[in-house]
């Protein structure tokens, strides 16, 4: 039993670990803005089809492919909020779901009109294989997303509270009419919060795509409920609390199916986070700041 | 006599009785062409996934009746092929066959609605699909409610006769069947090889597909003195599944010989790759077939060596030679060849043509007596088994043999009499084998 619970943890750790970069993404721009999106799931699709794709016809490795799929990402956030989600900003909350929903739509049916509906697996990823040590299994291609998960949102915390436009997002989240007043360009900090948000799940595309089946139906409502889990568990535009909110996810889920029954893997999610939605509001993380 | 109407002219009461009875007769008339189609064509209403999870699969149903459709038009040397001698349908003097494709995107509510719209507005003549079971469910109500005949031959869920229905037939074999097949051969590898397989580990995503598939083989097990179930069944909600690791150790844990996998595809790589990882495979993977006989399975090397039961095979054709020249004509006339999915399709398509082909006419009623009636010997409905419905509308006739899957094809390895020589790959290698 103890190398199960043992595997658990570890699979656990490694799948929460890339919950928490995709919830990190969602996060940010829900925090900053106050808009949830929906098509967050989607538009990770795009960076795991560049990488299907550029592997699978060009034969490059995803790894090379990280930087492109941040920046490209990082373009389509930006233009995102440019061309369409800024001009729903002054409407109705509902303007803005259903926008962000008709997004869905359009990347999630361009694609299958693009490249088809079938299942696909990127093959020949140079990391491919598993190693076990003290009966644990651990996949190569989940450790290094794992890896690039922390270095990538280590990055993306350092953005945030180091430098001069991690304080324009951070100023603009807390009161956009204070940060007007100091000179802050909100609307520029809004099109960059996008694009950093994109571009975290373009890196999180581009791993999980190197040994996660990538189907465009099916692919992207798997990511989108685990981040929005992981954003309520953690806490709105916090970059920490996603992270922390996508590991308690991925343990619980895994624990919960090898300690009591591997048939309800998603009901010890929901009723964790229902739990501590009911229990502490404001998520994980100031829950444990609290103390 | 006359009565005044309110703008004073008059209006006889034979006037009247004329107007009475013309609209009466044109409306009569209405309602005939409506339930039967136009005059001599054969109009099909088919309804499968043409978007969603199943569409590429939908895309190849359509490219395959697509096929046949031509061979009964056009006509083609298929013999015994229902409908594929001479121009048309020969049987209801050459009438032609019109098929129209609706997507029920895996909704039974949207299954339910576009079968009515085919009916209703359309004036489809039979209904044929629906993959998958809850669809099916729904177009069968339809059909029963207006009285046209639901032809189902890709759909497998083993209660789906039980319902009473009239106008409601289904061609392949159910999930029972398919389970008694898989654990005669699992009995039959006891015996012949000495395997050694006892333990059954049956995992299902949640869906109606997969709880039928489920049930139905703890039925079998449960039937049997050979094998047992270990651990107990094991269920997961496929839109949501990103890792089975957890249930794959629970799975060795109970140290089961077999897993029976029902999956869709997505959830089918998962399982395997996960398999890989944890570096694990069981003696035996036997999987009632769907997502495991899926060319975008097969394809991926994780596949390898994965036990199914069938309908279809890569070398049925040395068996079954009229198979051959049926998947040749599918092939040049559509670019696709047969798979384990899309044969169930053209096995549809032409059960519904001999019916008609034997219908006195395509009015509801004869070709609901046709289907009653129906006894098709092996290729005439383009399925290596013949065809023949009891009461309930099952065919009694199906069978599914058990096939492996070997560099991206499928072989038959059960019965063994059906085998090519060396066609088995047993005991299976492990992964660092591979």
């Amino acid at each position: 039993m103890i190398p199960l619970i043992l595997g658990a943890t570890v699979d656990g750790v490694m799948i929460g670990l890339a919950f928490g970069l995709v919830a990190a993404g969602l996060g940010l721009i829900w925090g900053v803005m106050d808009i949830v999106n929906f098509a967050h799931g989607e538009h990770m699709l795009i960076a795991m089809y560049v990488t299907l794709l550029a592997s699978a016809e060009l034969s490059v490795s995803p790894l090379l492919l990280l930087p492109v799929n941040a920046v490209l990402m990082f373009v389509v956030g930006y233009g995102t909020y440019v061309l369409i989600i800024k001009r729903t900003m002054d409407g109705p909350v509902m303007g803005q779901v259903l926008c962000t929903f008709g997004l869905l739509l359009v990347i999630r049916y361009g694609i299958i009109y693009l490249v088809g509906p079938s299942t696909r697996t990127v093959s020949d990823f140079a990391f491919d294989g598993s190693t076990v040590a003290y009966g644990v299994a651990v996949s190569h291609p989940a450790v290094l997303t794992a890896i690039v998960s922390v270095v990538t949102i280590t990055l993306l915390y350092l953005l945030l509270e180091r430098t001069a436009i991690g304080k324009a997002i951070r100023a603009t989240a807390q009161d956009k009419q204070a940060a007007q007043a100091l000179g802050i360009e909100t609307d520029r900090i809004y099109a960059v919060s996008w694009g950093i948000g994109l571009a975290a799940t373009g890196v999180a595309g581009t791993m999980i795509a190197t040994y996660f089946p990538i189907q465009p139906s099916a692919t992207p409502g798997v990511w989108t409920i685990a981040s929005f889990a992981a954003v309520a568990l953690g806490g709105l535009g916090s970059i920490a609390g996603a992270v922390i909110g996508g590991i308690v996810i991925g343990l619980v889920q895994n624990l919960g199916a090898t300690l009591i029954d591997p048939s309800y893997q998603q009901l010890y999610v929901y009723v964790v986070l229902i739990g501590a939605l009911l229990y502490q509001r404001e998520g994980i993380l100031n829950w444990v700041t609290d103390r | 006599m006359t009565e005044e109407s309110a703008d004073g002219r008059a209006v006889s009461r034979r006037g009247v009785l004329k107007f009475t009875g013309a609209a009466t007769a044109f409306s009569l008339a209405g309602c005939q062409g409506g339930s039967a189609g136009s005059g001599n064509t054969l109009t099909i209403g088919a309804l499968h996934p043409l978007s969603g999870d199943a569409a590429e699969m939908g895309s190849r149903f359509q490219d395959v009746v697509g096929a046949g459709v031509q061979a009964v038009n056009q006509g083609s040397d298929l013999s015994p092929l229902a409908g594929a001698e001479g121009e048309g349908i020969q049987g209801q003097d050459g009438a032609t066959v019109e098929v129209l494709w609706r997507d029920h995107q895996g909704d039974s509510d949207v299954a339910r609605s576009e079968a009515e719209s085919l009916v209703l507005d359309e004036g489809a003549d039979m209904l044929t699909g629906c993959f998958y079971s809850g669809s099916t469910k729904s177009v069968s109500q339809v059909a029963e409610r207006e009285g046209v005949p639901h032809v189902c031959g890709t759909a497998i869920g083993e209660g789906l006769t039980e319902r009473g229905l009239d106008w409601f037939w289904q061609v392949p074999p159910h999930t029972g069947i398919k389970g008694e097949s898989m654990f005669n051969f699992a009995s039959d590898m006891n015996a012949e090889y000495d395997a050694g397989l006892e333990r059954v580990a049956i995992i299902h995503q949640d869906g109606t597909f997969g709880t039928e598939v489920a049930n139905s083989m703890v039925g079998v097990i449960e039937n049997s003195d050979e094998f047992e179930q270990a651990p107990d069944t094991i269920s997961y909600n496929a839109s949501s599944v990103s890792s089975l690791s957890s249930q794959i150790g629970a799975i060795r844990d109970a140290g089961a010989d077999i897993i029976v996998h029902a999956a869709n595809v997505r959830d089918a790589l998962i399982m395997l790759e996960d398999m890989r990882t944890e570096e694990y495979y069981p003696e035996m993977m036997l999987t009632p077939g769907s997502a495991y006989l899926d060319p975008s399975v097969l394809e991926e090397s994780v596949s390898e060596h994965v036990f199914s039961g069938s309908d279809f095979s890569n070398d049925m054709y040395n068996i079954h030679p009229p198979m051959g020249e049926y998947n040749s004509h599918a092939e040049e006339n559509s670019g696709t060849p047969f798979d384990g999915s899309n044969i169930y399709a053209w096995g549809e398509f032409f059960t519904a043509i001999a019916a008609a082909d034997q219908a006195d006419s395509l009015d509801p009623g004869d070709l609901q007596s046709s289907l009653n009636s129906l006894s098709l010997d092996p290729y005439v409905a383009g399925l290596p088994y013949g065809v023949e419905f009891d009461d309930k509308g099952y065919n009694t006739e199906a069978f599914s043999f058990v096939v492996q899957a070997d560099d991206g094809e499928l072989e038959t390895v059960w019965p063994f009499d059906q085998a090519q020589d060396d066609a088995m790959t047993y005991p299976v290698p492990d992964w660092s084998a591979r």
